[in-house]
């Protein structure tokens, strides 16, 4: 059994490692694929080589075209990408709320669901969405006195349902566009603003907000956020193939 | 299993499995060493190593396959790109060019292109590269056929 294992995988292994792949993954221009490990350490080697200025593209080691980033996780519906020597909690490209933001969006919601009881249903505070969000909701809200729709848990989940669709081609697959939905209702369920909400959140994540700027600010926030954010709420093209 | 070991034991593995598949190359480890393979190779037809067998020795680091392996050849070779007294070989897929797609086996066959091909422009052997440079392709092709009957062929009793 192991061996019939063994000699199947065979058939296409890893070009790296030589085995199964472990997290499949491509490269973004010549989709040749590695497990995700081995094609990021090269990438890691090959940056080593050049310390001054890392290159932003690795080569294929099968074909040597230049590529710039990893897209790994696809599930079907949404996949994941790992930028080439692309470290964003360093880059000068976003302030300090981008960062913030960004890491909002890959961190755990659960801590947080336990701060802020979240109640079923209520449209108070939609602050934080964009105006096209806003308009869906709205348009929402007109129809719900057409259709009347009976139970607070209904007119939650069309609440939900159509702020997905309205978000979805904002963010990168399904997963995340659920996630952004509910950290909006985990907003609205605080009756915070968003600067009070933020604060609790930074330090639900043990950073430092923004306002209270300290000499040992950048120690600090790497310290404690070693998640390493994406860009996935700016990348229009990730989402091809929903 | 750190990764370099895992790897060379699946090369081995296929080493083993393709014994017969190429016919120029003989892969052999070490019995107590992973991290050390030596390597017999034949010369290239219709170049002045044919009928010879010239043996190489790898050692293996241990970031291997990020990090090439080191090869040199153990048998005499009169090669532009070869060191006349250590053996060592200068060809890029073993320097810069390394990707971890190669394998000990494909090295194999690198080193034999590079050995029916070789490289004047950049010598290891500068009397060997002085000679092709110059066009003196018979005087390189005498010198390299006789080392080749005095090193990489069975004495004639």
């Amino acid at each position: 059994m192991a061996e019939d294992k063994a000699s199947g995988s065979a058939a296409s292994p890893c070009p790296s490692c030589l085995g199964p792949f472990l997290q499949e993954s491509y490269l973004d221009h010549c989709f040749h694929n590695f497990c995700y490990n081995c094609i990021v350490r090269w990438a890691k080697v090959v940056a080593g080589k050049h310390s001054r200025q890392p290159s932003p593209s690795v080569k294929c080691p099968l074909c040597r075209t230049e590529n710039f980033s990893v897209i790994h996780g696809y599930d079907g519906n949404s996949f994941r990408r790992h930028y080439i020597n692309r470290d964003f909690a360093s880059s000068p490209f976003f302030s300090e709320v981008h960062k913030y933001r960004l890491q909002c969006y890959n961190t755990e919601p659960d801590g947080l669901i336990d701060t802020f009881k979240v109640p079923q249903g209520g449209i108070e505070d939609v602050e934080i969405i964009v105006h096209h969000i806003l308009g869906v909701i709205d348009s929402l809200r007109r129809n719900e006195h057409q259709n009347s729709l009976s139970t607070v848990e209904r007119r939650e989940e069309t609440f939900k349902a159509l702020v997905c669709q309205a978000a979805r081609p904002f963010l990168a697959g399904r997963s995340r566009t659920n996630r952004f939905v509910d950290e909006e209702e985990l907003f609205r369920a605080s009756g915070l603003n968003t600067d009070a909400y933020d604060k609790v959140y930074m330090q639900h994540l043990g950073w430092i907000p923004p306002g209270i700027t300290t000499e040992g600010i950048d120690g600090e926030s790497t310290a404690n956020s070693p998640l390493v954010p994406f860009v996935y709420i700016f990348d229009d093209d990730s989402d091809g193939n929903e | 299993m750190q990764a370099s070991r895992a790897r060379l034991f699946k090369e081995y593995k296929e080493v083993q499995r393709e014994k017969t598949a190429d016919p120029d190359i003989q892969l052999v480890c070490d019995d107590s060493n992973i991290f050390k393979w030596n390597a017999l190779v034949k010369g290239p037809s219709e170049t002045p190593y044919e009928g010879g067998i010239f043996q190489l020795a790898f050692s293996v680091p241990e970031q291997y396959p990020l990090q090439p392996p080191q090869v040199r050849f153990l048998t005499k070779i009169f090669h532009p790109n070869v060191h006349f007294k250590t053996g060592e070989i200068c060809l890029d897929i073993l320097k810069n060019a390394w990707s971890p797609a190669w394998t000990l086996q494909s090295v194999c066959r690198a080193i034999i292109a590079l050995m029916a091909h070789p490289e004047p422009d950049s010598p290891l052997n500068c009397d060997s590269g002085n000679l092709l440079r110059s066009g003196d392709i018979r005087g390189f092709q005498s010198m390299a056929r006789m080392y080749t009957k005095l090193a990489a062929m069975p004495k004639k009793s």
